[in-house]
């Protein structure tokens, strides 16, 4: 789990950000979860509705948001959903009634490429020439344990 | 049976967590400095949810959480 807006060029989202690349990178099986704003959503909101692109990036309650334990069922069904696999998306929610069953929702969003270095759509960001040369190593030596 | 060990359940995610597993009718191992802020999901799952006392940076008590949850549960599914 990393954040709704990781791929924002701030200084909260910068190991954020590596890690994400690293997971990716590892071979292992994965779903990432950016999250937005816990709590922050009307009593009608319930509608799990993810995005992809982290296009929502002012830093506000604006760019989305979501129950905690909506949060928590998205994490932990990820972790048992084959759909939900080599997957990247921010988690918010819409109005409306939450799903009965998320393997639909899981389904319908596009995996990550193989090899890619962010997720599918995502905003520009930052290069990884522009990384230090310690997390470019890192980088590097995850991709090759597998 | 699935098993899942969640730490820092007591509050927060956590919390959210350990109450989205046992809702699904799995058995949670659920972890908090002071098992007194567990009694809730104690309560309500009784048959499923087991309380243990873990400081996350004791490695001799996460040790011994493991050691209790598997002799409970059996081998741990997620953790």
């Amino acid at each position: 789990m990393t954040t709704i807006g990781v791929t924002a060029l701030r200084d909260s989202s910068t190991w954020k950000r590596r890690g994400e690349r690293l997971v990716r990178a590892s071979g292992n099986e994965y779903t990432i979860v950016r999250p937005g704003w816990f709590d922050m959503n009307d009593d009608d909101q319930l509608a799990i509705a993810p995005r992809q692109g982290d296009s929502h990036q002012t830093g506000t309650p604006a760019d989305g948001v979501i129950a905690r334990s909506q949060i928590a069922r998205v994490l932990v069904d990820s972790l048992t959903n084959p759909d939900a696999a080599h997957k990247t998306f921010e988690l918010v929610a819409a109005r409306g009634l939450e799903q009965d069953d998320l393997r639909p929702v899981f389904a319908a969003l596009p995996a990550d490429p193989d090899g890619a270095l962010d997720g599918p759509g995502d905003v520009a960001n930052l290069a990884l020439e522009d990384e230090p040369a310690s997390v470019r190593a890192d980088l590097d030596r995850t991709r090759t344990q597998h | 049976m699935t098993t899942w060990l969640i730490t820092g359940a007591s509050s927060g995610l956590g919390a959210a967590l350990a109450r989205a597993v046992l809702h699904r009718g799995d058995n949670a191992v659920v972890t908090a400095r002071n098992t007194e802020h567990l009694h809730d999901l104690t309560t309500a799952y009784p048959d499923t949810a087991l309380a243990v006392p873990l400081e996350i940076g004791d490695h001799a008590q996460v040790v011994a959480a493991v050691d209790v949850a598997t002799s409970r549960f059996g081998a741990l599914t997620y953790w």
